[in-house]
């Protein structure tokens, strides 16, 4: 007996070998894509969402038959919020994995390192999460693109939209780092184009990650300002909300932050209703001014697999891998050239919406920036979502191509 | 910075303030430091212990609800997080006490890594977030500005807690042991005492007032993945300024980085971070034992 089935074993392993030796042979070498992303840390949240969207896509992508014929293999690594990480990880599956494109990741400092291996390898890059406008605009390169509203783009369209409002002194409050400087520079600017009385009375600056935010709101309370804009975002958002409720804050203030939908389900009841919230693709809002049967299946996917909303890291890292997938079709090819030359000028079929195309001048989509007022809906009985919302489209706030150009320069010298 | 009309009562709103921080930042160093007086160890994973706690806490009330979900929360989050601390030791560092401090070190960070994963497994990343306990919601006004009532519960838990502690190691059996065990491990283990267990228990009572910690700042903020090295830098510098090791100094440090916040963000916000750490460089410089520490023997 035992020797029996030893032999059976034996044979089974041979036959098994066989199948999978044969499969590559008869089909042609998958393409294989990288999304360097953040899955541990304090950032995860975002990270994991954006992999699950990009799991979606190339599961898609393969179903209809792959992309030029060829199935399509997705790795995936962890660069731990970390810029030296993240290097290392994309000049990893660059060189090693032979990658086509590398989607990715959820920190600008990170993009901003990733960057450079990209370009120095010649490997196109797609950033879906991570926005800092200089990564586009001064440090941009051939082959770095985004689908995501950039920090100027951002801050911007939160300019325009608020210089309608009455308020005329303002204080500033946004994380110290990168992200949050740049992006409450591009609203001062925007504000004060629009709106000749603005002041900004205060800036404050709490790190990234604060958890105590009793002595800005201190600050605030004492300042006395018309409105707050906030760039705040995250467990942040979710700490200052949760703090500033107990001085009667958002009784005080006009408030304005980064109100997504990660940020409303974190908080739960404790959300306030009436504080201007504004993200780059809120679920809610994408059915309503863009409702389309594709985004109805996109979101029941995301829902049997993970049992949750998608949040915009879910969508946009989504887009980002159907752009790439859409410039190979159209360049009939994956020599990263010519998709490079295919990316420049393409028409986006993206979740969001029509109308999305990539400006040549600095590889950025013309996404835009959505806006809302949080508000309770007896869809969602466990979150609060937004009303009145509104979508302010990229081209209507970003640089024009000239002042691109300039900035350049400028950043040259 | 514009105008911050600098009367009465914006000065007790900033120390109230201040001092709602540095009921946390007490709590959380108290243990951090109580680890490293006994146990010559810098616990790394204190902060994660922390973090725990406010996961254990969030669950705990949601799943209970109401005014008992937090009172629950209070008593079985720190002590689940004692009992993981009880493992810890006795799985971890037991074996360890011996070694180099580097290994100690490496040891403790590695275990940061490990509960990263564990509560990213258990709880998902989403953030969570708690209520403030309907008891303590709104807010009590101080001249013309409100301050949460939530926040003088804390201050006040924290004060409880600093008197607990105080006659914990004056004035019981237990603490005059622990005192002992700093002093001179080797001579308390001639006298045939119990060393090990000593060891155990005072890294179980850090682990509980790490769990506590994360309990009573969870309906204070957000609850999600890195809250842990956060609060582990703030608590470390806290001890180094007070003296690693010491109580009191646990204490007036966690007094001073809160009044340095509260205060330093009103009159300069961007150097705020920067004042803290100036702090800690002074204090290194002119006492590099800390305020109220010892010179290494």
């Amino acid at each position: 007996m035992r020797g029996k089935s030893w032999e059976v074993v034996a044979i089974l392993v041979l036959m098994v070998g066989l199948v999978l030796t044969a499969m590559p042979a008869e089909a042609q070498k998958p393409i294989k894509v990288a999304m360097v992303n953040t899955s541990t840390g304090g950032a995860a949240l975002y990270g994991l969402a954006g992999i699950e969207g990009a799991k979606i896509a190339v599961a898609e992508l393969n179903a209809a038959g792959g992309v030029l014929g060829r199935k399509v293999e997705l790795i995936v690594r962890d660069d731990a919020a970390k810029p030296d990480v993240g290097a290392r990880e994309i000049r990893d599956v660059i060189l090693r994995d032979e990658v086509a494109v590398v989607f990715g990741p959820v920190s600008s400092g990170v993009l901003l390192a990733m960057s450079e291996v990209a370009r120095e390898n010649k490997t196109i890059l797609v950033a879906h999460t991570s926005n800092t406008e200089r990564a586009f605009v001064e440090r941009g390169h051939r082959y770095i693109f985004s689908v995501v509203p950039h920090t100027f783009i951002e801050g911007s369209a939160m300019g325009q939209y608020m210089a309608q409002k009455p308020y005329k002194k303002y204080m500033i409050i946004g994380p110290d780092y990168e992200f949050g400087h740049i992006q409450a520079e591009a609203f001062e600017r925007r504000l004060k184009e629009n709106k000749k009385d603005v002041e900004i009375i205060g800036r404050l600056w709490p790190k990234l990650g604060e958890t105590d935010f009793t002595s800005y709101i201190t600050a605030i309370l004492a300042a006395k300002p018309d409105a707050v804009y906030g760039n705040l975002f995250g467990s942040d958002l979710i700490a200052f909300t949760k703090q500033a409720k107990g001085y009667d804050f958002f009784k005080k203030f006009p408030f304005a932050a980064l109100y997504d939908v990660d940020t409303l389900q974190g908080l739960g009841k404790d959300a306030v209703e009436g504080v201007i919230g504004y993200e780059r693709g809120p679920f809610h809002v994408i059915r309503k001014l863009a409702p389309s049967q594709r985004f109805e299946g996109f979101l029941k996917t995301y829902r049997t697999a993970t049992n949750k909303y998608p949040s915009t890291w879910a969508i946009n890292a989504y887009d980002a891998v159907m752009a790439w997938a859409k410039a190979v079709k159209k360049a009939n090819t994956v020599d990263t050239e010519k998709v490079v030359d295919a990316l420049e000028g393409l028409e986006l079929d993206s979740l969001r919406g029509p109308g999305r195309y990539i400006r040549k001048a600095d590889h950025q989509a013309n996404v835009g920036s959505y806006i809302g007022v949080v508000a309770w809906d007896k869809s969602f009985p466990d979150f609060a979502i937004w009303k009145d919302a509104t979508y302010i489209s990229g081209d209507k706030v970003w640089r024009s191509e000239a002042e691109v150009q300039e900035v350049r320069a400028k950043a040259k010298k | 910075m514009s105008a911050v009309t600098w009367d009465l009562s914006t000065i007790i709103l900033l120390i109230m303030s201040g001092l709602t921080r540095a009921s946390i930042l007490f709590i959380v160093a108290a243990g951090l430091t109580l680890v490293f007086g006994v146990l010559r160890v810098i616990n790394m994973a204190h902060g994660s212990l922390y973090m725990v706690g406010a996961f254990i806490a969030a669950s705990v009330i949601q799943q209970v609800g109401g005014a008992g979900g937090f009172w629950l929360a209070l008593v079985a989050a720190p002590l689940g997080v004692a009992l993981i601390g009880a493992v810890i030791e006795f799985g971890v560092l037991r074996r360890i006490y011996q070694a180099e401090h580097v290994v100690q070190l490496l040891a403790t960070y590695a275990l940061i890594l490990i509960f990263d994963d564990l509560v990213k497994m258990t709880w998902g990343a989403e953030y969570k977030s708690v209520s403030v306990p309907a008891a303590f919601a709104g807010s009590i006004s101080i001249g013309d500005r409100p301050f949460p009532i939530y926040n003088l519960f804390v201050i006040l838990w924290a004060l409880l807690l600093a008197a607990g502690l105080w006659l914990l190691i004056y004035r019981t059996g237990l603490g005059r042991l622990i005192r002992a065990a700093v002093e001179d491990p080797e001579m308390l283990e001639a006298l045939g005492v119990n060393i090990p267990l000593i060891f155990s228990a005072v890294f179980i009572i850090g682990a509980f007032l790490a769990g506590l910690g994360g309990v009573l700042v969870a309906p204070l903020g957000s609850i999600g993945l890195g809250m842990d090295v956060t609060i582990l830098i703030e608590a470390f510098v806290v001890a180094v300024i007070g003296g690693l090791g010491s109580f009191p100094g646990a204490l007036l440090g966690a007094g001073i980085i809160g009044m340095m916040f509260s205060f330093g963000i009103t009159v300069a916000p961007r150097m705020a971070m920067a004042f803290v750490f100036l702090a800690m460089v002074i204090v290194l410089i002119i006492r590099p034992w800390g305020l109220f520490g010892e010179p290494e023997r």
